[in-house]
């Protein structure tokens, strides 16, 4: 500390250069997983279709039954898989950094207990309007979302993470009690709210697509918009005020896109997990850092969840596993097996 | 940059931290902030950055209410080095100190090679280049606290507010940055505010002191008229004396044993 800081230095731009070949390398890596994932998706199955016929269907000149298999059935599963995966990524990633809390996923902001609270009141309650699950679902994470936001609140002083993450323990506490409580008031209908607290894309279609992509949109764009205040934030909110950073809009804006990210995600797939918690370490641990985290932990919970959902169709077959089994079978080894290796975590 | 502040109050729940605080700073000067333990001299940098607004009085920069500039604005203009040793989530060094030039991006404009300027001087000044790769989270507590400095200077704020920049440095970095504190202000025209517990080194490195007590300043002067026995008794309960080493004529503090 012996020189002015003015003094001014050769501008070192390799390491910047470095950046930009893990981000691209990682970026490409997991697109590929995804076109593989989507290929395999679309011809295999309870009927398995030639790549050949695959690509006939593609361009419009395949089998009527082929088409139909691939277009209204694996096509729609498949996208919706690649969409939950995306928001529940994406909304891990936020809520990890404005909480700046390694373990924060949508679990944690009572949007996953909302869900399954208000599902396993259909399935026990209202079990002939199953229809309404996804609407329901969603409506109960919302709901939940903001309790834990209402109560991390403190007048004159916001929010914290510190409040946000208790309030989250406690809401999804009382949450979890009602959903014991319906349990066993309902023990025959246990395996419908097994099922659907598992996650799965059995029968989803293009409306469970158009419901999923529009909080997709809506949601990488927002955590696009905010990320270089997230990655301020992440010093502390004193560091982030002194910045010039607009902490309690900026938590609120996280804290929302993440809330709807994960909600639109339950409401379709039911509780998938894993995906929100471990996507966004294993990209940081795969990108060396935040870097281009958001985009690429994206397209990484997608291709995630698209494969873990191929799996879970094909490797008991005919019978099909809840997807959330794989996800948590593939995904946890993996990520202590990083864990051993990460230079970060020594 | 000047600082001015009139008649300041901050409460914080019912505790009355400030009550009433006058004072001028001009550009460029040093000054050091001493005080008991609670006393409110960390209120009072978090005030000055707008952390914690007041109940009553004013701040003004330049003439300016503080409250009149844009929150970026501000951020270009002041800058803290906190108390608090918040460790990001698997963010090396360079990427650490490359957050201080926030104020200064635009969302369009991430990185600029002027940007990257700032960051390798700050690296530099601070000595960290040999860390600059390496996660925050491994680093000893003078390392980080190194890193948080270089943060700020990568910032590159007119006025300074450092609140005790000295804890977990070993005494080569202490006195390297006590010297840089004072090429700041001599050869950049930096103003600086500095919290610190060291009266000797208060004495020594700052051109003026501001003694705050029970929320209040009691003192405020050359470093040489303001710090007396009869003061470091009323405000520090003890006694003590103010001498000179004998190679250098430096003022120290000389204790007594109390009781």
């Amino acid at each position: 500390m012996s020189t002015p800081l003015s003094v001014t230095t050769q501008l070192s731009t390799s390491i910047g250069g470095r950046r930009w070949l893990r981000v691209a390398i990682g970026a490409t890596l997991v697109v590929v997983l995804i076109v593989i994932g989507l290929i395999a998706s679309l011809a295999l199955g309870a009927v398995d279709i030639p790549l050949v016929d695959v690509i006939k269907v593609m361009t419009g000149s395949g089998e009527k039954t082929d088409t139909q298999i691939i277009l209204q059935s694996r096509l729609p599963r498949s996208i919706a898989a690649v969409l939950v995966g995306c928001n529940l990524a994406i909304s891990g990633t936020l809520l990890q950094a404005v909480t700046r809390n390694p373990l924060a996923d949508p679990g944690l902001i009572g949007v996953t207990a909302g869900a399954a609270l208000a599902a396993t009141i259909v399935l026990a309650v209202l079990p002939s309007s199953a229809i309404l699950l996804p609407i329901v679902a969603f409506a109960g994470a919302m709901i939940a979302a903001v309790v834990v936001y209402v109560v991390s609140w403190r007048p004159g002083a916001g929010s914290s993470p510190m409040r946000m993450i208790l309030a989250g323990v406690a809401v999804n506490a009382v949450l979890g009690a009602v959903i014991g409580l319906l349990m066993t008031a309902f023990a025959d209908r246990i395996p419908a709210m097994m099922f659907w607290t598992s996650g799965s894309f059995n029968g989803r279609g293009w409306g469970h697509v158009d419901m999923l992509w529009p909080y997709t949109v809506a949601g990488v764009g927002l955590a696009l918009w905010i990320r270089p205040r997230l990655a301020v934030m992440e010093l502390g909110d004193d560091a982030a005020v002194t910045m010039g950073v607009p902490v309690e809009r900026t938590r609120l804006i996280a804290f929302a896109a993440a809330a709807l990210l994960a909600g639109s995600a339950a409401s379709v797939a039911g509780l998938v997990g894993f995906i929100g918690l471990v996507v966004p370490h294993l990209m940081r641990l795969l990108l060396g850092g935040n870097y281009g985290l958001i985009p690429v932990s994206a397209v990484a919970g997608g291709a995630l969840l698209l494969w873990s959902d191929l799996v879970a169709r094909l490797a008991l077959a005919p019978a099909e596993m809840p997807v959330g089994v794989i996800t948590g079978l593939i995904g946890g080894p993996y990520f202590i097996y990083l864990l051993y290796r990460a230079r970060w975590l020594r | 940059m000047s600082v001015s502040v009139k008649d300041l109050h901050v409460q914080l729940g019912s505790n009355h931290v400030l009550k009433g605080m006058d004072f001028d700073i001009k550009s460029g000067q040093r000054v050091a902030l001493v005080g008991p333990n609670g006393c409110g001299k960390s209120t009072l940098l978090r005030t000055l950055c707008t952390i914690l607004k007041p109940s009553q009085g004013e701040v003004r920069l330049e003439g300016e209410l503080i409250q009149s500039y844009s929150r970026r604005e501000r951020a270009r203009k002041i800058g803290l080095l906190s108390q608090s040793d918040v460790i990001p989530m698997m963010t090396t060094v360079r990427d650490h100190v490359s957050i201080g030039r926030h104020p200064h991006r635009s969302y369009f404009r991430d990185r600029s090679s002027n940007d990257a300027a700032f960051i390798d001087a700050a690296i530099e000044v601070c000595e960290i280049s040999h860390l600059a790769d390496r996660p925050v989270e491994r680093l000893s507590g003078g390392e980080r606290q190194r890193v948080r400095l270089a943060t700020l200077l990568a910032q590159s704020p007119d006025l300074l507010l450092l609140d005790e920049p000295l804890t977990g440095l070993d005494l080569e970095h202490q006195y390297a940055l006590l010297h840089l504190l004072e090429d700041l202000s001599q050869k950049e025209g930096r103003t600086l505010m500095v919290v610190l517990h060291d009266l000797s080194l208060a004495m020594r490195f700052f051109d003026r002191l501001l003694v705050i007590h029970e929320g209040k300043l009691v003192a405020d002067g050359l470093p040489a008229d303001v710090m007396t026995s009869e003061l470091l008794s009323e405000v520090f309960n003890i006694q003590a004396d103010i001498g000179h080493e004998p190679a250098t004529g430096q003022p120290v503090i000389i204790c007594h044993r109390q009781g």
